[in-house]
């Protein structure tokens, strides 16, 4: 059932209507399900409604609830498939700690969620350089000298860029990750190959590092405790089959490359 | 060649001529919206002077035609 917007506020239909799609992003950009619960309970809230959502591993269902007169609609949509950003994920909590507060009407809500979604601005080129320095620390961490981490570096950039030329050609996320762990690993054993350092090892095993799914896990975990048991398990069976595509790159890398256990 | 090294090569080169190609596709699409490092013009923009007519029209009757 809808009502036609009144002055200033919306109608339940447009409030079902901007949730549905609000939980689509927040979902698909990799937040919990207890963020979402939050958010679109907060935001019904500034609008005089009750909103419950019940979030599938691929569809998000939502139902609003009119606080006075009790109408009531109910929307289903598919969770945006889109890649994981913490950017859209925290200007969209953002967004509806505004709305809660009451700083922004319902037009500019809309909006501002346009804005934010359709506009999110990563220069691919510098997360490219800032993964490859992050790997070539987590080499040191792990006790890589600096012929490793400078190996290590050059891995995870040619991987990453592999991997971003792959994903912009709509290639399946399973198959990338097989590509890029192949290459990484071939690339992260030239230590081994040429003998240029002393930790050869440390340089092979943290070169894919950079693909390991940790979002997914900790996602999967976060809401296996508030008990969206049907996300965690999803989640989490996403991300062991992207790190056993993971670990078919690096051992078909390692068993050419002649290192460790082949 | 043994198997690792060539192996190592392989992924090497494939990888360098695919960046190469992306950086050039790149490039050139940007140089359709940009300005060109480098650039073979005109003679009229070598030898351009202020003050200079800007349409070069005027000097089509200096060509040999069927009317002479």
């Amino acid at each position: 059932m809808t009502t036609n917007s009144d002055a200033g506020t919306p109608s339940v239909k447009e409030v079902c209507d901007f949730i549905t799609r609000y939980c689509s992003w927040l979902v698909g950009c990799g937040a919990t399900c207890i963020r979402v619960e939050k958010n679109v309970g907060r935001i019904a809230r500034a609008y005089g409604k009750e909103a419950d959502i019940s979030i599938m591993p691929r569809h998000v269902h939502v139902s609003v609830v009119d606080d006075d007169s009790h109408e009531s609609m109910t929307s289903i949509c598919k969770v945006k498939n889109t890649p994981i950003s913490f950017n859209i994920n925290t200007r969209l909590s953002e967004l509806s700690w505004e709305i809660a507060d009451g700083k922004v009407d319902f037009g500019d809500a809309v909006r501002r969620f346009d804005e934010i979604v359709d506009n999110d601005s990563q220069n691919c080129w510098v997360v490219l350089l800032l993964v490859t320095l992050a790997n070539a620390s987590f080499c040191r961490l792990f006790g890589g000298d600096f012929t490793a981490m400078a190996i290590v570096g050059v891995a995870t950039a040619v991987g990453y860029f592999l991997k971003l030329t792959m994903l912009s050609r709509g290639i399946d996320m399973r198959v990338v990750f097989i590509a890029c762990s192949f290459v990484s690993a071939v690339l992260g054993a030239t230590d081994v190959l040429f003998s240029l350092g002393d930790t050869p090892l440390v340089a092979l095993g943290t070169s894919v590092l950079y693909l390991v799914p940790g979002i997914p896990f900790l996602n999967s975990f976060s809401d296996m405790l508030y008990r969206h048991y049907i996300c965690a398990i999803s989640r989490f069976t996403d991300a062991v089959v992207l790190t056993c595509c993971l670990s078919i790159g690096l051992c078909g890398g390692m068993m050419l490359m002649n290192v460790g256990m082949f | 060649m043994n198997t690792p090294l060539f192996t190592w090569c392989a992924i090497v080169i494939v990888m360098a001529v695919m960046m190469i190609i992306r950086f050039a596709t790149s490039a050139h699409a940007k140089g359709a919206t940009h300005h060109k490092f480098f650039e073979i013009g005109s003679e009229r923009e070598e030898i351009f002077i202020p003050g200079d007519p800007i349409h070069v029209d005027d000097l089509k009757d200096c060509g040999d035609d069927d009317e002479f």
